[in-house]
């Protein structure tokens, strides 16, 4: 028995890049528990691309980043993650929500983006800022060029 | 006498190792001091210290640690500048060789305790995690010196010796190549193996990136993303081979591992990647860039790498 080890560890010994071979096999195993992760950005490339953005009752975008110390993308995958809870349990995929379904998870996001609101940056602004909404907005690839959805209001909040 | 049998002690463990190891690269002291000091600062600006912006780790959507332990209270952690002084006395001895791995253990701590915590609200954010494991990968090289393997002199905890310093850089090669590897295996394996032949869907990625930065900053959209995208979508092939030869890069990445001359050339291009993608996606990944450039592109080891040759020289 351990004559057998120790030929395997030789036999491994002698791998090329193990090492490498071993930490990759581990990671692709692991998946995403920070802080490893297989790092599976643009790994599925759909033919439609999502975005989330703020804006101000007048619908006057507003930068996402300088007002909740957050970014767009980030807090569009965490309205993904509450569309997900949605609509997989019926059955279906975000891209089939109904809008009734998006409202629902824009409503969940809120709950968590709007407490995170700075207000000295928000007074930076300009204008009168008497209340804030959440558009989500998609992009489709359609016989060689980019079409881009009607934006759906998800959260709205008043100030 | 002494002398010459020790020196055939690590004869014989040298003969015992085989290629793409720890000992390969020969990094002197003086290349380490300086590989520590630059990675200590990235560890330290890698630490998402705005722990007051963070929320509360969504149940449904836990990362790592957060399964085992409620690390929210990482967010109501005060002083700051207090915590942010023990890191950076802990990072200070850690850059002078000093009980290296008692003294990363504060850096160790925050990069994956406040990461960790980020990263389990209901998105997951890819900038820190390479500089977190990184720095694992360092601590347990730190605390389970295989000194035998290497045959040098008995390490002390305290101060360990060269060959231990040189092993932690190598297994920070070794997680840095691996993470580019996966990161490849990953597209194909998601994709089915249609990650190419998918590639001209990335024009709308790009459309929806460069958006995203606008929402994020109300900077204008750069006037090329037309052009480009454009590009991507009337002539898909070239799209394939522009994007795919980036495919290539990632799943190549243990290339680095041959040698200095390698490693500098794979930092180099994996620089270049990262600045291309800066440009054309809005996306910034400066910690992995920083990481090959202490890593991999190495600056202070450039003449060792490039004069004469570099199994061969000694600092």
């Amino acid at each position: 028995m351990l004559e057998f080890v120790r030929t395997l560890q030789r036999l491994w010994r002698k791998v090329p890049f193990r090492h490498v071979l071993a930490a990759t096999v581990f990671l692709a195993v692991v998946g995403e528990q920070y802080p490893f992760s297989n790092f599976p950005m643009y790994s599925h490339l759909d033919k439609e691309a999502d975005v989330l953005y703020v804006t101000d009752q007048t619908d006057r975008v507003l930068p996402m980043e300088k007002l909740f110390g957050t970014s767009s993308s980030t807090q569009k995958k965490v309205f993904i993650t509450e569309l997900k809870e949605i609509c997989n349990p019926k059955g279906r995929d975000t891209r089939d929500a109904l809008p009734d379904e998006r409202s629902a998870a824009g409503a969940k996001l809120g709950e968590k983006l709007f407490p995170k609101l700075k207000p000295h940056n928000l007074a930076q602004m300009g204008g009168e800022v008497k209340g804030l909404r959440i558009y989500y907005k998609v992009f489709t690839v359609e016989s060689g060029a980019i079409a881009t959805g009607a934006p759906q209001l998800v959260a709205e909040k008043a100030l | 006498m002494k002398y010459f049998s020790a020196s055939n002690a690590m004869s014989a463990a040298s003969h015992r190792r085989s290629r793409f190891d720890a000992g390969d690269f020969h990094f002197g002291p003086v290349e380490l001091l300086l590989m520590r000091l630059g990675f200590a600062l990235l560890v330290f600006f890698a630490i998402k210290w705005e722990v007051s912006s963070l929320g509360a780790a969504d149940p449904k959507k836990l990362s790592g640690l957060t399964h085992l332990v409620n690390l929210d209270w990482l967010r109501s952690l005060a002083p700051i500048w207090l915590w942010q002084t023990v890191t950076i006395l802990g990072l200070l001895s850690y850059v002078a060789g000093i009980a290296p791995a008692l003294s990363l253990f504060p850096a160790l701590f925050f990069s994956i305790g406040i990461g960790t915590l980020a990263n389990s609200q209901g998105a997951a954010n890819h900038s820190t995690q390479l500089i977190s494991m990184i720095v694992l990968g360092q601590f347990i090289a730190y605390i389970w010196p295989r000194r035998q393997e290497l045959g040098g002199p008995p390490s002390t905890w305290a101060f360990p010796d060269l060959s231990v310093h040189q092993k932690v850089v190598y297994v920070s090669m070794v997680i840095f190549a691996a993470s580019y590897v996966v990161c490849g295996w990953v597209k194909l394996d998601n994709s089915d193996w249609k990650w190419i032949q998918n590639v001209p869907n990335l024009s709308v990625e790009l459309q929806k990136s460069n958006w995203s930065e606008y929402y994020d900053t109300l900077t204008p959209v750069p006037d090329s993303l037309q052009s480009v995208v454009s590009m991507m979508n009337e002539h898909p092939n070239f799209a394939r081979v522009l994007f795919g030869s980036g495919l290539l890069i990632e799943l190549f990445a243990f290339l680095a591992l041959i040698g200095r001359r390698w490693a500098f050339f794979y930092g180099v291009i994996i620089i270049l990647f990262h600045l291309s993608v800066s440009r054309l996606m809005q996306l910034d990944f400066w910690y992995h860039m920083g990481a090959a450039l202490v890593f991999l592109v190495n600056l202070p080891g450039l003449k060792r790498t490039f004069v004469g040759k570099p199994d061969r020289l000694t600092l």
